[in-house]
C-alpha cells in the first residue's frame, strides 16, 4: 500500500508539469504582449521594446518556458505579477488560506448534509421522506451560484443581519460564501448516494446478511453502505479538487480576496502570469484530490487493493503448499 | 408439532405489467430431522417459497395473500420484525444459489462468518472467532484463510463458506437453495457430500431446492413437486419415486436420458410452463398434459391423497379408500 501511494505521488508529476506546458503555450500565443499591459496603451514601440527585453519576452519560446520552469522548480518562483509587480507565488500565498477555508468547509457542509439526504431517500424509497430528499437535491443543483449568492445575501444580510454583505473580517462573513459552495455539491451527494444504496440494498449479499439475523442498522452500516461508498467518494474527491475554482464567483460576488478572485482579475486584466500561477495551483489541488479518491478505493475495497498490491493481499506467513511447481515436475 | 408447518401459503408480486402468482396455495409439513426436497422447473416458485419460509421477501411488490407459516407452533408470518431476526440464522437459515454473489465483497470471509455467531449466540468477539475458525475447518477451508476475502476464493469455497455462515449456529432447519447450480460439476457432489455429512452431524432438518432429481433422492425423506406455484405431486421419496402419479412428475422422470436406451434426442416435456401473470383456467398444467380430459380445462384439481401421506392434485389420480 505505501508503495502504490509512493507510486501514484509520482504520478502527479507529469500531469502537473503537462499543465504549465499547456498554459504556458496558450499565454505565450495569445496575441496580447505582458509589455502593452505593463505600460499602457500609449507607450511607445521603444519603450515596448525595452520592457520585453527586461522581462526577458524577447527570448524564443523554449527559453522563455525553461526559465519557468527553472524558477517554479528550484526557487518556488511563479514570476512577478505584470501588474501589480508582486511575485505570484506571494500574491497566492496570502489568499490561498481564505479559500481553502471556504472550499473545503463548503465541501465539509455538502458531506454533512447530502450524504443523509441520499440515504433518507434511498432507505425510505418512494415514502415522502425520498420526495422530500429529491427536492431539495433538484433545488440545490438548479439554483445558479451567482444568484444563490445574491439571495443569501439578501436573507442573512440585509433581512436577518445575522452576516456582513461582502468580506470576511469576521467569521460571520464566511458563512454566505461557505454555503453558496456548499449548494451544489449537496445535490450531487445525496443523488449519488441514494442511487448507489439502491443499487446495493437488494443485492443477494444483504439477503445473506439479513438471513443471518442481523439487526437492520447493521445490515445496512455493514453491508449496504460500504459496498455504496466508492461512487460517493469519487464526488468527494473531485469536490476538494474544486474547492478552490469553485469560489471563482462566489469570491467576486462577496468581495473576498481570494484566489478564485484573483484569478478572476488576473484574467481580465490581462496579468497572464498571474493567471498562469493561479491554473497551477488549482491543476494541483485537483490532482491531489484525484489522488486522495484512487488511495482511498484502495482502503474501501479489498479488490481494488488488490489491482494495485499483487500478492500482498495474503498472509505473509503462510505455511508453503505441499505442492509446489518446481517439486511437482 | 411440526418443526415447519406451512399451511396454503400463497405469494404474489405487485407489478407494473401485472400480478404475479408465485406462489399458489401451498401447504407443506416437515417434521423435525426429516429433509424435504423442493422439485420443479426455473419460475416454479421454489426459492420463493423458500423466501417466505424466512420472510425475505421484499414487500413491496411481494405480498403474502394468504396462509399461515408454522415454525415450532409459531405463526412466522405474524411475528414482529425482532421475533423473525431471533429465527433467521439462528433457528431457520439459508444457503443461497449463487455463492458469487452471496458474499459480502469488501468483508474478510472470517467476519461474515463470525458476525451471525455473535449476533444468534450474543458472545463476545474473541469467542466468534474462535467458533468461527471451528466452522471453517468443518467446511474443510484452511482456517489461516479466516482474514482474505470472497474474491481470494473459487467458486466452490465460496460456496463452502456459505454453507459455513448458514450453518455456524446450529439451526434446526436450513432451507438449500439449489446449493450447487452455479458449481462445476465436478464440485457439486463433493459440495452436496458436504451438505448431507453437517446436517447429519448437527441433526438438523432440511428443505433442498433443485431440479436434480437424483440428488433429492440420494439426500431426502420427502419431495413435493412444484409447477407454477402449486405443489402438484407431495410424498415419501419412496412414494413419488417408484409411483408417481400426476402426469407432471411421470414427465420429469420420463427427460432423465437413461443409458440402456438407445436415443438420439433427450426427452422433454412439451411446451413451456405458463407466464405466472397469465395462468390458464383450469389445471395449470393441462396445456402441455398428454392425459389431459374435459374436466382438466374447467375446474382446478384439488389434491387428494392416493395413499397415506402421498398426494397428488390431478382429477386422474384415485383417491384411496
Amino acid at each position: 500500500m505505501l508503495r502504490y501511494t509512493f507510486h501514484r505521488t509520482l504520478q502527479l508529476i507529469p500531469v502537473l508539469i503537462g499543465v504549465v506546458v499547456i498554459v504556458f503555450t496558450i499565454n505565450y500565443f495569445s496575441d496580447v504582449s505582458p509589455a502593452n499591459v505593463i505600460c499602457g496603451e500609449f507607450a511607445t514601440p521603444e519603450v515596448l521594446a525595452a520592457k520585453e527585453a527586461e522581462l526577458g519576452l524577447d527570448q524564443p519560446y523554449l527559453v522563455q518556458i525553461g526559465r519557468y520552469f527553472y524558477n517554479l522548480i528550484f526557487h518556488g518562483d511563479m514570476g512577478r505579477s505584470y501588474t501589480k509587480s508582486v511575485p505570484v507565488s506571494q500574491l497566492i500565498g496570502e489568499r490561498i488560506a481564505t479559500s481553502a477555508i471556504i472550499g473545503l468547509l463548503g465541501a465539509v457542509v455538502s458531506i454533512l448534509i447530502g450524504i443523509p439526504l441520499g440515504l433518507l431517500g434511498a432507505l425510505k424509497q418512494n415514502s415522502a421522506w425520498d420526495y422530500l430528499s429529491t427536492t431539495v437535491s433538484i433545488i440545490c443543483t438548479a439554483i445558479p451560484g451567482f444568484w444563490l449568492a445574491l439571495l443569501l445575501m439578501l436573507v442573512f444580510s440585509v433581512q436577518l443581519k445575522i452576516t456582513p454583505v461582502t468580506g470576511v473580517a469576521t467569521w460571520r462573513g464566511y458563512i454566505n460564501p461557505i454555503l453558496c459552495s456548499a449548494f451544489p455539491g449537496i445535490a450531487l451527494l445525496a443523488r449519488m448516494t441514494r442511487s448507489s444504496i439502491l443499487e446495493n440494498i437488494n443485492a443477494d449479499f444483504v439477503k445473506t446478511a439479513r438471513a443471518k439475523g442481523l439487526p437492520e442498522r447493521k445490515v445496512v452500516v455493514r453491508h449496504v453502505v460500504r459496498n455504496s461508498l466508492i461512487p460517493v467518494v469519487t464526488v468527494i474527491g473531485s469536490m476538494l479538487g474544486h474547492c478552490i475554482t469553485n469560489g471563482v464567483v462566489s469570491e467576486s460576488i462577496f468581495n473576498i480576496s481570494g484566489v478564485g478572485s484573483l484569478m478572476n482579475t488576473s484574467i481580465t486584466g490581462k496579468d497572464y502570469i498571474t493567471t498562469q500561477g493561479c491554473v497551477l495551483v488549482c491543476a494541483f489541488m485537483i490532482a491531489l484530490g484525484n489522488m486522495l479518491t484512487d488511495l482511498f478505493y484502495a482502503v474501501i475495497d479489498p479488490r481494488i487493493k488488490a489491482q494495485y498490491t499483487r500478492g500482498a493481499g495474503r498472509p505473509k506467513n503462510r505455511k508453503p503448499s505441499v505442492h509446489r511447481k518446481g517439486e511437482a515436475a | 408439532m411440526s418443526l415447519l408447518d406451512i399451511q396454503d401459503i400463497s405469494v404474489q408480486f405487485n407489478t407494473d405489467t401485472g400480478v404475479v402468482y408465485a406462489v399458489d396455495h401451498v401447504s407443506l409439513k416437515l417434521e423435525e430431522g426429516e429433509s424435504l426436497g423442493l422439485v420443479g422447473e426455473t419460475g416454479a416458485g421454489k426459492t420463493t417459497t423458500a423466501l417466505a419460509v424466512l420472510r425475505l421477501i421484499q414487500a413491496p411488490p411481494g405480498q403474502y395473500t394468504s396462509g399461515r407459516i408454522l415454525f415450532r407452533g409459531e405463526d412466522i408470518l405474524a411475528m414482529s420484525p425482532e421475533q423473525i431476526r431471533k429465527i433467521r440464522g439462528n433457528k431457520i437459515s439459508m444457503i443461497f444459489q449463487d455463492p458469487m454473489t452471496a458474499l459480502n465483497p469488501v468483508m474478510t470471509v472470517g467476519e461474515q462468518i463470525a458476525e451471525g455467531i455473535q449476533n444468534n449466540e450474543r458472545c463476545s468477539p474473541a469467542e466468534a472467532r474462535a467458533k468461527m475458525l471451528q466452522m471453517l475447518e468443518m467446511v474443510r477451508i484452511p482456517p489461516e484463510r479466516a482474514n482474505d476475502f470472497p474474491h481470494q476464493f473459487s467458486g466452490g469455497m465460496k460456496q463452502r463458506v456459505v454453507i459455513a455462515i448458514a450453518l455456524s449456529c446450529n439451526p434446526a432447519l436450513v432451507i438449500a437453495d439449489e446449493p450447487t447450480s452455479a458449481l462445476d460439476v465436478t464440485i457439486q457432489a463433493q459440495v452436496l457430500a458436504m451438505i448431507n455429512e453437517l446436517k447429519e452431524r448437527q441433526k438438523t432438518s432440511m428443505i433442498l431446492i433443485t431440479h436434480d432429481l437424483g440428488v433429492v433422492a440420494e439426500s431426502c425423506n420427502k419431495v413435493a413437486i412444484l409447477y407454477a406455484g402449486e405443489i402438484v405431486e407431495y410424498g415419501t421419496v419412496e412414494d413419488v419415486f417408484r409411483h408417481a402419479a400426476h402426469p407432471y412428475t411421470e414427465g420429469l422422470f420420463h427427460c432423465i436420458p437413461r443409458l440402456d436406451v438407445e436415443s438420439d434426442r433427450l426427452e422433454t416435456i412439451p411446451g413451456m410452463m405458463p407466464d405466472p401473470s397469465e395462468l390458464p383456467e383450469g389445471c395449470k398444467f393441462y396445456p402441455r398434459c398428454a392425459k389431459a380430459v374435459e374436466a382438466c380445462r374447467n375446474g382446478r384439481p384439488r389434491p387428494v391423497a392416493v395413499s397415506p401421506g402421498h398426494t397428488v392434485s390431478c382429477f386422474l389420480a384415485k383417491e384411496d379408500a
